[in-house]
């Protein structure tokens, strides 16, 4: 069973010809090219694939994209100003927060909804935002400092 | 992902109607399980893929939050986790609900998990999640805990199948004295909470009383009574968010520090949220301290029948009942 | 002392597996053999200290430097292979075997075939008897795993090849498996593969130094236990994929990979092609932690598909085929007993250990490398050591960061505590009195370098050690639910050499910028910003001169593995040994160039570089002159135009493997726990590890790496456990639900602190670090538990269930 979907990502208008059952990860991979969102564990256990729904963090392999038309999907490809990183983006690179770097695009998501809602958080409170990210190489240190160095520029 | 059909629901009785046309139909809300349910191709002789999926967010005014003194809450079934936890009325009415509601999962979970969906998720149990095992509550005829690996399986209650429900929020509800509204193909219902979930002796392939064509719409919870208090506490293994070794909800009116009326009800220990009457009826009337709860604890959990790898969780649930019930009171 | 008399059985290479020669090398054995091979002197008295590498101030070695690709990744536009798709492809998905072992008594693929979609379907029965993915078969005719390949399918999109997989008739004639190593070991136990004599693999690994029974006779404290470390699976969370497009009879292949060379070597002798017709690609490698080093039955699924159907195929691992046909850091149940004088001096080590190898792993080679720690970091007159690998039905043994070695630390360095309090010593005092300083026993060759001492020491310090251990008497003394306990390791690894193959050319352009073409992946360290460190340091030039290649095999040199911790030792060094060569033809250019603008003799050996820039260091009112300057200096004349003679220079290197010393890495962990007895739950709340990395390249990375390792080596100690159902021989833990790993809520504070012990051949005195890193944690933590609350906990995971049955007992 396929459909026409209309989403909206990164700010841009698009129609695309799909099967229902496709997950939002696999739209936006491969029927829209945007491969910056990663797949890890398919099951929502590993935050590798998140991307923002009107703002909020979102597992896109567990997402219908037929759910969210109309809603504003925002990917990694969307972070940035143009050729002007978003201050997050900045940061992990600056401090080497992203090392393999698969998790990080799901990471930057995340993050970025933290500071949009809260421009200063705790450690606890970042914590508690990147709960659900999966990072197997940084041991979260850096991710830590990266977000604070973000949340101060 | 296997293919399958998708229909939007328009209402109740549209969703109702629809799940009664397609045997293999499920309906689906935040989608977190149903689509891992489905990708892992969990299927048996008696649970069949489901190849129809309905999706009920369609269904106008399925997320809310209402409150007032004398109604008590009312959740539309598809409020997220994330605004059960986030609101004040829940919070400051209901803290034991809130922190359950919090206790699942992480934000991104969290945003498009909905109450109702944590309420009716299936259980985690890794024979059942398994594709691999053709076990009683897939349709089979063989329960592999028993002879297997059980460290998280069931303390209580356990026969035939050895699953331990996987809710956070369902014990809180259960606390409460919650209800739950369910519309059926005769219309709409109330279910106590504490009736609504049954154990694999009378249905070991569902873990609650609805039937297929029945759908939880929204769950009511009654106004505090004076002087009530609640709690949610969790052990897990990992600091994240994770599927409870042992959760426990306690709600309880206690006047000087007695006991006068309550509930305690355990999660991750049984196939159903395990409703701890014998420690309700330890404590009732009693001044709460910790050789009273201790007692309460005990007279629990002398019922608890662990397997072979699993009795370190009757330790965790007697020292969690103590822990719960006298932070009540401190 | 009186000479010992010391052995150890040679591996017999001439009779080994390709994989289990990489094993060898791998784990630092080959090195060892081949040493004693070529008739190292063997001396009888203790070998000759390294000489020094001269100490430098370095331009760009030491300082903190960013990821050279860290705005690529950050921005979502790094190149992992599972972002290559590619135009008219085709994804696959393949049947797995459901059960341990089996014979196929039929296989009908003709419903799945017919399905619209469908392009290619193989079974084992496409596959000829020699194609063979190390051991592994591509396509099982006797699965002897669940999650073994069967079948599979290419098809338009995965949607289609997964409803094709469930149009496939298997009959299966289930045969008896085994899982548990003991249990296999045993004779008459079922055998894991039909065509075994026995699950026992190979002639067992074996180490004899001196007479053990009189060494424990000697001793005055005698203390043994048994430590059973768990299966694991590496969890890298790029999934393993290979995507394969064949033009004409050349093969591209696309993997994530810690290692595209040795995939494109073995995939082409197991194909019957040419090396050089097999091209592997792998810009950017999403996690491998030791699973993404060889070829799988996945790279040559996706190769013979992709033959089949003419079209580029895309196999993308799920998370639960990755559990099943990744490798696994295998279960090993080890025996260790120590004896010690009464003032702690260790006289004597005996252990066993025996290693799950899974269905395809073999040898002995896994259990030895448990092992290698043991015969190595302290001075032991006695040793009797004893390893063997059993075959079983379970998912493969492999590396994962450390391959044995990190379940041999743990039980060592637990069984040195235990140790300690009998000997009422304190743990530092007692490691330091031991520490074995001067070289190998076995092999006689002295250390490159050890500052093992100095990591103690210096940790121990840092730690506060002496006010936070207060002695044995005050072992579980705290009050309440929550006790706080503190432990420590020493460590001592294998990992980390310097081995070939260690080859890299750097080329100075034209304009003066150069290229370092490499072939090392990509995966987190960040080794390509190591190697343009080195090589910038090495030729005296700026960072932003430099590009390093991606991993390709079309166009670089096997420049050797990312694992064993070696790539910034063996890669760099090579690396620096082929941008010295560029050095020198540069300075040989410029000198020309100054000799002819000065009109006098100037010699390579008068110039500096630094910056970018080439003086002359006798005269400083000379101008210097930029590399580009240099490159271009000689001329000739081709229709009238001047044409540069030299356009690039090409600065190559092939270097030499290490015959003279032995190579090891050391460190020290002090960690305190906090163990909740009433719930079992055990948390880390500071840690602190203390590495001898020689010297260091890059402090920024290096912290991260100790700090990712710390926090894999707490959930190997911890919650990482991939569990068999013994009954059925199916996994139950695959997913990341049930395989626990620890997340940002599990992370305490940890401190990474270094020590400079200037490697004698490492490049600047470097050595590696990402397996000791994992390794320095989980006797630590088993310590600090026994300190807080009065629990020795040999089998690991330590979780709830393991804390609070040992609280009953």
């Amino acid at each position: 069973m396929k459909t026409i979907l209309h989403l909206r990502v990164n700010g841009q208008d698009h129609e695309v010809y799909v099967a229902v059952h496709k997950t939002l990860l696999e739209v936006l991979r491969e029927d829209l090219n945007l491969t910056g969102t990663k797949h890890g564990c398919e099951l929502g256990e590993c935050g590798t694939c998140t991307v923002l729904v009107d703002g909020e963090p979102v597992l896109s392999c567990l997402a219908l994209p037929i759910e969210l038309q109309g809603r504003e999907i925002t990917t990694v490809e969307g972070l940035a100003d143009g050729a002007t990183p978003h201050p997050l983006q900045t940061a992990f690179a600056e401090l080497g927060a992203a090392q393999c770097g698969y998790c990080t695009p799901g990471v930057l998501m995340a993050s970025k909804t933290l500071l949009d809602h809260n421009p200063h958080p705790s450690r606890d409170e970042i914590k508690h935002a990147l709960a659900g990210n999966l990072c197997r190489c940084t041991g979260y240190a850096k991710i830590y400092e990266a977000v604070e160095l973000a949340s101060k520029t | 992902m296997r293919s399958f059909k998708y229909y939007t629901a328009t209402s109740w009785e549209d969703a109702v109607a629809t799940l009664g046309k397609y045997k293999n139909a499920q309906i689906v809300a935040g989608g977190s399980d149903v689509l891992g349910w489905i990708k892992d191709e969990l299927t048996g002789p008696g649970a069949p893929l489901a190849d129809v999926l309905i999706d009920i967010r369609t269904i106008p005014n399925t997320s809310y939050i209402n409150y007032d003194a004398t109604a008590g809450l009312k959740l539309g079934a598809l409020t997220t986790l994330t605004t059960v936890a986030e609101s004040s009325d829940v919070q400051k009415n209901y803290p034991g609900l809130a922190t359950a509601a919090v206790s699942p999962a992480s934000p991104s979970i969290r945003n498009v998990g909905t109450i109702g969906g944590n309420i009716m998720q299936r259980p985690r149990c890794w024979y059942l999640r398994g594709a691999n095992f053709p076990c009683y509550k897939k349709g089979g005829d063989f329960c592999f805990s028993v002879t297997g690996e059980n460290q998280y399986h069931a303390i209580l209650q356990g026969e035939l199948c050895y699953i331990v429900h996987p809710s956070d929020t369902a014990p809180a509800l259960i606390s409460l004295n919650a209800t739950a509204n369910v519309m059926g193909p005769n219309g709409a219902k109330q279910i106590p909470f504490d009736q609504f979930f049954i154990g694999p002796r009378t249905n070991v392939l569902k873990e609650t009383v609805l039937e297929h064509n029945e759908i939880l719409t929204e769950i009511v919870v009654p106004p505090p009574a004076a002087n009530t208090k609640s709690v949610f506490m969790k052990v897990t293994q990992r600091g994240v968010y994770d599927f409870a070794l042992v959760s426990i909800a306690v709600a309880a009116q206690i006047v000087n520090g007695v006991w006068q009326d309550g509930r305690v009800v355990l999660g991750g220990v049984a196939p159903t949220p395990y409703r701890a009457t014998d420690a309700e009826a330890a404590l009732k009337g009693k001044k709460i301290d910790a050789n009273v709860a201790l007692q309460a604890a005990q007279d629990t959990l002398v019922k608890a029948r662990p397997m072979s790898q699993n009795a370190y969780k009757v330790d965790i649930a007697k020292n969690i009942i103590v822990q719960a019930v006298t932070s009540l009171v401190s | 002392m009186p000479a010992a008399k010391s052995y150890v059985t040679p591996l017999d290479y001439e009779k080994m597996t390709p994989e289990e020669r990489e094993w060898a090398v791998l784990t630092g054995r080959a090195d060892l053999d081949r040493a004693m091979k070529e008739g190292t002197p063997r001396s009888t008295t203790p070998p000759a200290s390294p000489p020094a590498q001269p100490s430098a101030d370095y331009a760009v070695v030491g300082k903190p430097q960013k990821d050279l690709e860290g705005y690529r990744i950050v921005t979502g536009k790094s190149t992992f292979t599972v972002d290559v798709y590619l135009p008219d492809m085709l994804y696959v998905r393949v049947l797995r075997s459901p059960l341990p072992h089996a014979k196929i008594t039929s296989i009908d693929t003709s419903k799945a075939a017919a399905l619209p979609g469908v392009y290619g379907i193989i079974t084992y029965k496409d596959i000829p008897a020699q194609v063979l993915a190390g051991l592994k078969p591509v396509m099982a005719s006797e699965p002897a795993l669940v999650g073994d390949p069967i079948a599979a399918v290419a098809a338009v999109d995965e949607t289609v090849a997964e409803d094709a997989l469930n149009l496939i008739n298997v009959q299966y004639q289930q045969l008896p498996f085994i899982v548990d190593p003991i249990a296999g070991a045993k004779s008459g136990a079922p055998l894991a593969l039909s065509n075994l004599q026995s699950n026992v693999s190979g002639p067992d690994f074996k180490v004899v130094r001196g007479d053990v029974n009189q060494g424990f006779a000697s001793a005055d404290v005698t203390v043994e236990h048994t430590v059973n470390t768990q299966d694991q699976q590496h969890v890298a969370l790029e999934p393993h994929i290979a995507v394969a497009r064949w033009d004409n009879d050349v093969l591209t292949m696309w993997t994530s990979s810690q290692y595209t060379h040795a995939i494109a070597r073995i995939v082409a002798a197991t194909l019957g092609m040419p090396y050089s017709k097999v091209r592997v690609i792998s810009a950017f490698t999403g996690g491998g932690f030791g699973d993404k080093t060889a070829v799988y039955p996945y790279h040559l699924v996706a190769a013979l598909l992709a033959k089949k159907t003419m079209r580029p195929v895309r196999y993308e691992l799920t998370r639960l085929d990755v559990f099943y046909e990744g490798s696994h850091h295998f279960q090993v149940v080890q025996d260790i007993k120590l004896g010690f004088k009464k003032d702690g001096t260790l006289v004597a080590l005996q252990a066993d250990s025996t290693a799950r190898l899974g269905a395809y792993s073999r040898g002995s080679g896994l259990a030895g490398d448990t092992l290698s720690g043991a015969r190595l970091e302290y001075n032991i007159p006695n040793i009797l050591l004893n390893g063997r690998g059993v075959i079983t039905n379970t998912s493969s043994a492999g590396a994962r960061r450390s391959v044995g070695e990190a379940s041999g630390m743990f039980a060592l360095e637990t069984l040195m505590d235990v140790a300690a309090e009998k000997l009422g010593m304190d743990p530092v005092d007692l490691r330091l009195k031991n520490i074995n300083e001067t070289g190998d026993p076995e092999s006689k060759l002295p250390w490159t370098s050890n500052g093992l001492r100095d990591c103690i020491t210096n940790g121990a310090s840092a730690f506060n050690w002496k006010s936070r251990w207060q002695g044995w008497a005050n072992v579980n003394k705290g009050a309440g639910p929550l006790k706080t306990g503190v432990g420590f390791m020493a460590l001592a690894s294998n990992k980390g050499s310097k081995s070939p193959p260690m080859t890299a050319v750097v080329e100075i352009n034209v304009d003066g910028s150069v290229r370092v073409v490499q072939g090392a992946a990509h995966i987190g360290g960040p080794q390509r910003t190591t190697f343009a460190i080195i090589a910038a340091e090495t030729l005296g030039a700026n960072l932003d001169q430099l590009s390093v290649s991606e991993p390709d095999t079309a166009f670089t040199t096997d420049t050797g593995i990312v694992a064993g911790s070696r790539a910034t030792k063996s890669v760099g060094s090579a690396v620096k040994a082929a941008a010295e060569d560029a050095r020198a033809q540069l300075l040989g250019y410029a000198a020309a160039k100054f000799s002819k603008d000065l009109s006098r003799t100037v010699n390579p050996q008068d110039l500096a570089v630094t910056n970018g820039q080439i003086s002359l260091q006798t005269d400083s009112s000379v101008k210097p002159i930029t590399f580009a300057d240099a490159v271009n200096s000689g001329f000739i004349i081709v229709d009238g135009q001047q044409v540069p003679a030299a356009a690039t220079i090409i600065g190559r290197a092939v270097v030499p493997p290490v015959t003279q010393y032995a190579q090891q890495t050391y460190a020290a962990a002090f960690y305190e726990v906090q163990v909740n007895v009433q719930t079992g739950v055990v948390r880390v709340t500071d840690a602190m590890q203390i590495h001898d990395v020689g010297k260091v390249i890059n402090p920024l990375q290096l912290t991260n790496q100790v700090h990712g390792g710390s926090v894999q080596g707490t959930g190997f100690a911890l919650t990482e456990d991939y569990i068999y159902d013994t009954a059925t021989g199916i996994p139950v833990s695959s997913n990341l639900d049930d395989y626990k790993m620890l997340m940002i809520n599990d992370v305490p504070k940890i401190t990474a602190l270094f020590v400079e012990s200037n490697d004698a051949v490492g490049p600047f005195g470097a050595k590696g670090i990402g397996e000791p890193a994992f390794m320095a944690a989980a006797a630590a933590i088993s310590n600090a538990i026994y300190y807080a609350a009065g629990i020795r906990l040999t089998s690991l995971p330590m979780n709830p269930k393991r804390v609070l049955e040992a609280l009953k007992a």
